[in-house]
């Protein structure tokens, strides 16, 4: 246990150390020589300083860091066992591990939150939580569930399926790959910690001026999010490298799985549109440490700059998160509906076109901020007009149920949920789109039921259709069929049964984010509640299969899915090195029904396709 | 090998002089009409030089590892 | 970045790590064209009179010329020039001591000038820092490169890390190609 654990304690420990001399100690000293040191400043030096300890000693000191400096370098003894997963590893598989059961425990505690909210919510007048309580944990769960949403995808199921998707024998950067997820931890550990110091009440978006003058948890949060940031940034550029320019002989970009090409669109948004959302809180920690007037108001400083260089990234981050999702349920669709997917082509323009388009839609964000006039129509028009590649994405899935035909396991179940989900997402969001009703949607329950029906009726269904999909090739092992349909019909039931009422409480005049409401609107949130009580627990069902069937499950074969895309042809779980020899792509990914057709032929070893 | 080097040495002296002579052209732009138009063209066309000449852009787009 | 122990990467490699570079790079220029519309947003095009003119000039052309030396340093190491290398690693070092010594002097005046909590001095004291820090960044890269040249680490055929920390530099130097008219000239 201590064995396993050892790298991690050392980067505790290592991380402890940096905090106390970033922070207090360094704050102490020039408080001790008369300056002044606010607080705030301490724990944002100390949060960077402790991460950097923590860096170092969980692995990168010992096996990296020391190169740079002419010192040999010290690896950790190769183990098969467990306790790889506590190791700065370079094994793309590994680290996709690493992300998934990381960012799955921060997507049970941001469901907790979520139900200690309900729970409040149940019935008009406080129940449970203070004013600013609910507010700490309404923002805690903002950010815990955006952190998951981005991350879960391209981190877990991007690391570990798009290298052996292109036949690659692992990521382009794989130390890089390493640091990013380990910056993930502290993250975490930030987020949490900061309710220790007052927590933050700002919501996920933390506007100014609130964000500048709040409890110092914020600071906590902003470093927090910004070193989250760089660890997107690093993946999404890594991501990139790897699939230009490590595919497999014959891989060409037309012959890419579809979930391949999603990753890369997705990539490309989080390698550039990250800085603006780092920018924008660095600007708010520069508020609050340095004096700064950018958003603090008594000094003249423009909140509504904020808004714009915020919602610059935050809005191509819902892109950062859906993209992957598209990529995924396609995959699957095509994959059980045995039929290649219709209109592939389009499809990868209707990605690349959310990437063009997203970079100009922010400001439907701030129809009733008070920004200049003349940006509402515009803005109204680019955020329409991603309906159309969006529909792209869409009307292909469609096409390819009409002409396939369906074998409804697990994931093909999730993923026909998320085209239901996600019609119902897009169709909403038009009203959101358009100013004249944006004016009174705005800041209701009808956007909270908009986004939760795009991000977890669409993302995270597909996850779970993705994660089902590739459970057998991550485990090795068959997940129980008739759990996972109990689990898919109590969720999707569920999920429709929370967030549907949403709309209705929204036009009612439900404000979104507050802890109290007019009792009119008592029967409608105790309908919710329920509902999502009933949701919440709807994911032990799936915590047990999956938990389960790692440990005892039967052996699930090289291909139990009869598919015809790489992952599928080597082992499960595949061998470090991926493929024996470097596969040789001759065709499309999806040969389903088509005569003769192959996507690869595999090397002398590798040929153990199911 | 010599005269290559030299030759290169050259090519970013010459690129050196015309960043020096761009920034000077800056000075007088910044009160021309439409200042603000001018600056960016400028600041653009240096971006671009140091780029090409000195990153070496190109190589991006040329043959693998050249 | 640099890996002393390291086998010289291959084309493929090479290829992947300057890629991977160049991404890096177009990241980090959205990074600083985010705090150079901060500046527009907040403030148009104005500026204090009292900005000091040619100090600000200065350690632009120190700047300007620390791209030269270190285009010779990249130049010559790839030619096999070693002495050539590291003396125009060293003369870069040397301005880019200079660019940040004329930034702490203009911090000094303009604390007093318009001090971060005015409107000007929060764009001039934030686009100044974050460039500063990254100048600092790149000068101890360089460091890091002169000693090991110094110790006779590279040559023609394996330099990526002096391409690297080179190009990076060069980045620098284009972040204030944008940020001198910004802070200095409009308005």
């Amino acid at each position: 246990m201590v064995r396993a654990l050892a790298p991690v304690l050392k980067g505790l420990a290592y991380g402890a150390v940096g905090y106390g001399v970033g922070g207090p100690l360094l704050a102490g000293l020039v408080r001790a020589l008369g300056g002044s040191f606010p607080f705030d400043l301490e724990l944002a030096t100390g949060a960077v300083v402790g991460t950097l300890g923590w860096l170092a000693g969980v692995g990168v000191w010992d096996t990296w860091a020391r190169g740079w400096f002419g010192l040999p370098l010290r690896p950790w003894p190769e183990d098969k066992s467990v306790v790889r997963y506590f190791r700065f590893t370079t094994d793309h598989k590994v680290i996709g591990i690493q992300y998934l059961v990381t960012f799955l425990g921060l997507f049970f505690l941001g469901g907790a939150l979520a139900i200690l909210m309900r729970w409040e919510l149940m019935r008009p007048g406080m129940q449970l939580l203070t004013l600013n309580g609910y507010n700490q944990v309404m923002s805690l769960h903002g950010i815990v569930m955006i952190a998951v949403a981005v991350a879960i995808f391209l981190g877990g199921l991007g690391n570990y399926c798009v290298p052996l998707m292109i036949g690659a024998p692992d990521m382009a950067f794989p130390r890089v790959n390493a640091l990013s997820y380990w910056l993930t931890p502290p993250v975490a550990v930030m987020l949490l910690a900061s309710l220790l110091v007052g927590g933050w009440d700002s919501g996920w978006t933390a506007y100014p001026p609130l964000s500048a003058v709040n409890a110092p948890g914020q600071v906590l949060m902003i470093v927090a999010v910004v070193i989250f940031g760089v660890s997107s940034i690093l993946g999404g550029i890594n991501f990139l490298v790897t699939i230009a320019r490590m595919r497999a002989p014959g891989m060409t970009w037309g012959r890419m799985p579809i979930f391949v090409w999603s990753v890369f669109a997705a990539s490309l948004l989080s390698f550039i549109f990250t800085q603006y959302l780092a920018a924008s809180l660095l600007m708010v920690l520069l508020d609050r440490v340095a004096g700064m007037s950018y958003f603090h108001f008594a000094r003249g400083g423009t909140p509504v700059v904020y808004q714009q260089l915020f919602w610059f990234y935050s809005h191509p981050a819902v892109y950062i998160m859906i993209l992957p999702a598209f990529g995924a349920a396609l995959e699957v669709i095509t994959h059980f509906a045995r039929t290649p997917l219709y209109a592939y082509r389009w499809v990868v323009g209707g990605f690349l076109g959310i990437v063009g388009l997203s970079g100009i839609v922010w400001a439907h964000h701030n129809f009733t901020s008070g920004m200049p006039d003349w940006m509402h129509a515009p803005m109204l028009a680019t955020t329409e007009a991603i309906s159309v590649p969006t529909g792209l994405v869409f009307l292909s899935a469609l096409g390819t149920l009409v002409r396939g035909r369906l074998w409804l396991r697990t994931p093909m179940l999730f993923a026909l949920a998320w085209v239901w989900n996600f019609l119902i997402g897009g169709v909403t969001g038009i009203f959101n789109a358009d100013v004249a009703t944006d004016l009174h949607l705005h800041d209701t329950y009808f956007v909270v039921g908009h986004f939760h029906y795009t991000i977890m009726g669409g993302e995270i269904f597909a996850l779970f259709a993705a994660l089902y999909y590739w459970y057998p090739k991550i485990t090795g092992r068959m997940y129980d069929e008739r759990l996972g349909r109990v689990h898919f019909w109590w969720t999707f039931l569920a999920f429709n049964a929370t967030f549907f009422p949403m709309f209705w409480a929204g036009l009612h005049g439900m404000n979104r984010r507050i802890a109290d409401y007019p009792a009119a609107l008592g029967a409608v949130n105790l309908w919710t509640s329920v509902a999502a009580f009933v949701l919440g627990a709807g994911f032990l069902v799936f915590l047990y299969n999956f938990v389960t069937s790692w440990v005892r499950g039967p052996a699930a074969g090289a291909n139990p899915w009869h598919a015809s895309t790489l992952e599928w042809q080597t082992s499960s779980p595949p061998p470090v090195e991926n493929f024996p020899a470097p596969p040789a792509v001759v065709g499309g990914p999806y040969v389903y029904g088509i005569p003769r057709a192959r996507h690869a032929a595999l090397g002398a070893a590798g040929g153990r396709a199911g | 090998m010599k005269e290559v080097l030299a030759e290169k040495l050259r090519v970013g002296s010459t690129v050196f002089v015309a960043l020096c002579a761009l920034t000077a052209v800056e000075w007088f732009a910044a009160r021309w009409p439409g200042a603000l138009l001018w600056l960016a063209v400028i600041a653009a066309a240096k971006a671009a030089l140091i780029a090409e000449y000195f990153m070496h852009s190109s190589q991006l787009l040329g043959e693998e590892g050249s | 970045m640099h890996r002393p122990e390291a086998a010289r990467l291959s084309p493929h490699e090479l290829y992947n790590a300057r890629l991977g570079l160049w991404l890096f790079i177009v990241s980090e220029a959205a990074l600083f064209s985010a705090f150079i519309a901060a500046r527009y947003l907040n403030l148009g095009t104005q500026r204090p009179a009292e900005l000091n003119q040619p100090l600000g000039l200065a350690i632009t052309a120190a700047l300007l010329l620390s791209s030269l030396t270190a285009y010779r340093a990249e130049t010559c190491i790839a030619h096999g020039d070693r002495a050539g290398f590291l003396r125009n690693t060293l003369w870069t070092l040397l301005l880019a001591v200079v660019f940040l010594v004329g930034v702490v002097a203009e911090w000094v005046e303009a604390f007093h000038l318009f001090p971060p909590g005015t409107r000007y001095g929060t764009s001039f004291f934030s686009l100044t820092g974050l460039h500063g820090l990254h100048v600092l960044s790149g000068a101890v890269l360089l460091l890091g490169v002169y000693l090991h040249g110094r110790r006779g680490r590279y040559g023609p055929e394996d330099y990526w890390p002096v391409e690297g920390v080179v190009k990076y530099w060069h980045f620098v130097d284009v972040a204030w190609v944008f940020i001198y008219p910004t802070l200095y000239l409009v308005g």
